[in-house]
């Protein structure tokens, strides 16, 4: 959330990445924010999105899940202005909703449907006829690995099929603008690879908004990323971009268990791993301690790290 | 933590949560107007057939306790029962079943709960009491006569109340709209066979502790028939005008409330060993009661079985290998046959088998019965056995959190022009016999007002639910109505035309109006629901 006298922060978009297809679908955030009595969930966010993945980051409270309900028509704007192929969304949200899909954080289900019913409910109220829908839904449940599920009641699922329901809906009407809030939460591993394939390959031709805390996904499948922090835009760059912004910054130094605190107190520590020989901690700075050693930075080393300097410009210490 | 620490913890929590809803704000403007409507010059209170008392501080206490005591003993249930099941749905419910709480504390302290937020209504009517004692009043201000009828008859009232919450929250069967109707009736009927005994003081409201205590007090005679009378009118006609100082509270007056409060402690001790610890797999006794009622769990035990399975998925088809159909999606802001099918059957869906026999019980008892008993009976029972799909028109998305799903569908008023529709639907259905039966007699205006009414309950059962967020209020609004309006002949209140007379005063005029305004209400709240 955005506190009501928020200083307006560095955003990096020189560098934002170009749409893979200039002939597919576009949508453009103008300046958009929202309010909620006095705090601001996000303000000032301008985006200009083509085809392919963008992976949306930020910390909790960053403002993702109001962007996402902004950009879906379920919150209006305060400010600001959203196109979809120049259709103003505000102004227009019937004509964009045809063609978003769109998986919530937290969405809930009608327990006494199956989820074949539940999917043919939704893609009625979507528009789909009954023949293109029941065809669209069995190809849906087999894309979810929900077919031997399909006609048993919702209240019986566990959560990792209802996530894959929730994504099945999303993919409902073939959107051209497909935005997803945390989808592989709940997901097991083999499931969360499969989906992120999925992502990866819808992305090709339609826009998709990809927000989640677990930065390898974004690393798998976005071609973009766009990190919100305090409700504001902090960056649109690539990940290609973001990385070299780190590069020859991260160390992995190896240290006894009793250093590790005075280790984390002098340098940002991404990740910390015990071996026999002890703690393998890996650290961005661009003066390393003595014997740290050079290694390939990861986007989310490289995430961390951005967040670390807007918060420390925020606060008006050195970068 | 202590189980009475842990018990308070419980009911504050709950108390908190609902004083900080913007909802529970009409409750002050409903006290204060029925304080307002009590105390005024034009409301007298006739005991016996032909006293009335001097308005002085102890006959407004008495006077708004009796009916304040009776109102929240029919509607207290409604604006109380909900946090047992908000902890069941929100899947708080979780965390106290894996905390050490025990049952009896969690159970005790969310009746507490209840007993905390109807303490505070019976405050506030206190309050206004003393308003209406200040603005219409005469006489010396004596607050103990004023507000210890509160303190005596409607706190241990309330306790009962509470107590039957959270049983209807306990017992799988009572937790939907089954719950409302047995209670609404229930309470109805304890008060009605109680306040006609004359010697009879432990009836739950107290009633006939202060309409013994003012029959003495006006000399009349306190075996005759009349002195059960207890009447508010705006037409005393010629009555005798007597003091009342306010009850003598001796033992036998305090211990006539032992059996309210003996009952209240008996309730929440069914209460406690019906609660399942928001186990979601039935018991034995829920499985049989689940036969009866909307509940069907029959798929649980295979859901769970397979979901252990689940963990072996069949990678078979990689995602690639997945062709998707294209598919063009053609909506419209007019809801076509497939949403309204959509719609109606998600609106019937879990109902029952005897629900549906029922329903068609009365379509051919509509198509046989004369048509006065088709109006004044088939009809109104048909239309009770729709409540439990209207109650949940507006609530649903909030209900099941599906709201992101289906307001981001396109032409998000069409769906709720569907969903409107589909209870309308539903009205007419459940009175098919009886349209046919009136359609065949020539009975135009009794069928066009049967129609009014069928356009008129989904309307308000859509409004109240997408404002309120609850099905409570519907339930006990639509109860209320059906009581009075077709059941006791209340001709301004009959929307679904039972008798006669309604037509001829044109209410179905009116309830074409209403069905009007509160589908305007539904619009307002719903495009409210989309751009918040």
């Amino acid at each position: 959330m955005v506190p009501p006298e928020s200083p307006a922060a560095t955003v990096t978009t020189e560098e934002s990445p170009a749409a893979h297809d200039e002939d597919g679908p576009r949508l453009r955030l103008d300046g958009v924010g929202k309010q909620y009595g006095d705090v601001w969930g996000v303000r000032d966010v301008s985006l200009e999105l083509g085809t392919g993945v963008l992976g949306l980051l930020g910390p909790n409270g960053a403002g993702k899940s109001t962007l996402m309900r902004v950009i879906t028509t379920y919150l209006e704007p305060t400010e600001g202005t959203l196109t979809f192929d120049g259709t103003d969304v505000v102004a227009s949200p019937n004509a964009v909703r045809e063609r978003i899909g769109y998986l919530p954080q937290d969405f809930g289900i009608y327990p006494d449907l199956t989820a074949a019913e539940f999917l043919s409910y939704l893609a009625a109220i979507r528009g789909l006829d009954r023949a293109h829908a029941s065809e669209r839904i069995d190809d849906l449940l087999e894309l979810t690995n929900l077919q031997d599920a399909r006609d048993r009641r919702l209240d019986g699922f566990s959560g990792g099929m209802r996530q894959r329901v929730g994504i099945a809906q999303a993919l409902l009407t073939d959107p051209d603008l497909l935005v997803v809030d945390e989808p592989t939460v709940g997901l097991d591993p083999a499931e969360r690879v499969r989906f992120r394939n999925v992502l990866s390959s819808l992305g090709e031709d339609r826009i998709v908004i990809l927000s989640t805390h677990i930065v390898s996904d974004v690393e798998a499948t976005a071609s973009g990323v766009a990190i919100l922090a305090d409700g504001r835009l902090r960056s649109h760059t690539t990940p290609e971009r973001l990385l070299e912004d780190v590069a020859n910054r991260v160390w992995e130094v190896v240290v006894p268990r009793d250093d590790l605190q005075s280790l984390k107190a002098e340098y940002h520590i991404s990740t910390t791993t015990r071996r026999s020989d002890g703690i393998h901690a890996r650290i961005v700075a661009t003066d390393p301690p003595e014997g740290a050693v050079s290694v390939t930075p990861t986007l989310e080393e490289a995430y961390l790290d951005l967040l670390g300097e807007a918060n420390a410009s925020e606060s008006g210490g050195a970068p | 933590m202590s189980a009475v620490r842990a018990a308070v913890h419980v009911a504050l929590a709950d108390l908190r949560q609902r004083l900080r809803s913007p909802r529970y704000l009409v409750v002050p403007l409903l006290i204060a107007w029925v304080a307002q409507t009590l105390t005024s010059e034009t409301t007298h209170l006739v005991v016996a057939g032909e006293y009335t008392g001097i308005r002085n501080a102890a006959w407004f206490g008495g006077m708004v306790a009796t009916m304040g005591t009776f109102l929240l003993f029919v509607f207290g249930f409604a604006l109380v029962r909900g946090a047992v099941t908000r902890d069941r749905e929100t899947r708080v419910g979780e965390l106290v079943a894996t905390s050490p709480v025990r049952d009896a504390t969690y159970l005790v302290g969310r009746w507490l709960g209840y007993i905390a937020l109807l303490s505070l209504v019976t405050a506030l009517l206190v309050l206004a009491t003393v308003g209406g004692y200040a603005l219409h009043g005469t006489g010396t201000f004596d607050l103990w006569a004023l507000a210890s009828p509160f303190v005596f008859l409607t706190l241990p009232a309330m306790a009962l109340v509470a107590a039957a919450a959270v049983l209807a929250e306990t017992v799988r069967p009572l937790r939907g709209t089954l719950g409302s109707v047995c209670y609404f009736f229930g309470a109805i009927a304890l008060f009605t066979a109680a306040s006609l005994a004359t010697s009879l003081t432990y009836g739950p409201t107290g009633l006939a502790v202060i309409r013994n205590s003012m029959v003495r007090a006006a000399s009349a005679d306190p075996t005759a028939f009349e002195s059960r009378s207890f009447a508010f009118t705006d037409d005393p006609g010629s009555v005798t005008t007597f003091v009342w100082q306010g009850v003598d509270w001796g033992l036998t007056e305090l211990l006539s409330r032992a059996p309210t409060l003996a009952a209240a402690g008996l309730t929440l001790a069914v209460a406690i060993v019906a609660f399942d610890r928001f186990e979601p797999s039935p018991g034995l006794t829920d499985r049989l009661a689940g036969v009866l009622t909307d509940d069907d769990s029959s798929q649980d035990d295979a859901a769970s079985a397979s979901d252990a399975t689940e963990a072996g998925h069949r990678y078979t088809t990689p995602p690639s290998d997945v062709d998707l159909t294209s598919v063009t999606p053609a909506s419209s802001g007019v809801p076509n046959l497939r949403v309204l099918t959509a719609e109606l059957r998600l609106a019937l869906r879990g109902r029952r088998w005897w629900w549906y026999l029922a329903v068609g019980s009365c379509v051919v008892g509509g198509l046989l019965a004369p048509i006065d008993a088709a109006r004044g009976l088939v009809l109104p029972g048909a239309w009770l056995l729709g409540l439990p799909v209207w109650s949940e028109l507006g609530v649903r998305e909030q209900r099941y959190r599906t709201a992101e799903l289906v307001f981001t569908a396109p032409h998000p008023h069409g769906q709720l022009a569907a969903v409107y529709l589909g209870g309308v639907a539903v009205a007419i259905v459940a009175a098919g016999g009886v349209l046919v039966t009136l359609a065949t007699s020539g009975a135009l205006a009794a069928l066009g007002a049967v129609l009014v009414g069928a356009l008129f309950v989904p309307a308000l059962g859509l409004a109240s639910g997408i404002w309120l967020g609850t099905p409570r209020a519907f339930e006990v609004v639509f109860l209320t109505l059906w009581y009075l309006g077709p059941m006791n002949a209340v001709y301004t209140l009959d929307f679904v035309g039972a008798h006669p007379e309604t037509i001829a005063r044109g209410t179905p005029l009116g309830v074409a109006a209403a069905a009007v305004m509160l589908l305007i209400a539904a619009v307002i709240g719903r495009s409210r629901q989309i751009g918040q």
